[in-house]
């Protein structure tokens, strides 16, 4: 998103304001550049950028998460929490499917989604060398019945002051079960 | 003959000389890079910047387009 002045006359000032959208951004150094076109005699495309490092207070990983099915039916996936908060608590785990329902099954079984997944979260032994704590979240749900992969979102709520809920987006793969 | 010359040679000259001191609209900014150094995720849902832009020449300078990339 940039807001910008459309027109500046002969010795004024004007603005661009490029907005960088940080909800969806991955941790790390990165620029976005913006392209200016006008009828300008020196630099009818001038480029302006913004770099910063952005520090993620609580990351997935994998940052797309698959709840497959196991040996026993059930739906299950483990993910990595890497957080700078040693005393990390999950509250909840939740799916909500981002499918628009276009038919009367479809929207019977998303409104038969649990709203809650279950799930353990173990705390590791130590930091990693840069600091950070990796979580091990295992999420699961009982076996149901599912004919075709479901896209949505993941939310998993926790008592971290800076990222109380962590989106994920991600998949319930209906894929049969592997044999035993 | 020698005077219709000098008269078109003069409006010619009236045409040039105002064109040549004109520069046309200039655009300039101090810096075409910023570094808004360290951000934590969570605290703020966007990051905003306000480039001033200057118009250094004579004549209306005219945005027509900022995009991504």
């Amino acid at each position: 998103m940039v807001g910008f002045d459309t027109t500046i006359l002969p010795g004024r000032e004007g603005s661009i304001t490029p907005e960088v959208n940080l909800t969806k951004a991955h941790g790390g150094t990165f620029s976005k550049c913006v392209t200016v076109s006008s009828n300008a005699k020196n630099k009818p495309e001038m480029h302006l950028c913004v770099k910063m490092t952005l520090k993620v207070p609580l990351a997935a990983m994998p940052d797309y998460i698959q709840l497959r099915r196991n040996a026993s039916g059930k739906f299950e996936t483990e993910v990595t929490l890497s957080t700078d908060k040693p005393d990390l608590a999950v509250r909840e785990a939740s799916f909500k499917s981002t499918a628009q329902p276009n038919n009367q099954n479809q929207a019977a079984w998303m409104a038969s989604l649990p709203d809650h997944l279950t799930f353990t979260l173990t705390k590791p032994d130590k930091p990693t060398a840069d600091g950070s704590w990796d979580y091990k979240l295992k999420i699961w749900e009982e076996p149901m019945e599912l004919k075709e992969n479901k896209f949505g979102e993941f939310t998993i709520s926790t008592n971290h002051p800076d990222m109380p809920e962590l989106k994920v987006n991600g998949i319930i793969d209906a894929s049969p079960a592997p044999k035993k | 003959m020698k005077k219709t010359l000098k008269s078109l040679f003069l409006m010619a000259m009236l045409l040039v000389i105002p064109a040549a001191c004109k520069t046309g609209p200039l655009i300039s900014v101090d810096s075409e890079e910023v570094n808004l150094g360290t951000i934590k995720q969570g605290t703020k849902t966007a990051a905003k910047y306000v480039f001033k832009v200057k118009n250094t020449g004579d004549s209306v300078l005219v945005i027509r387009d900022v995009r991504p990339g």
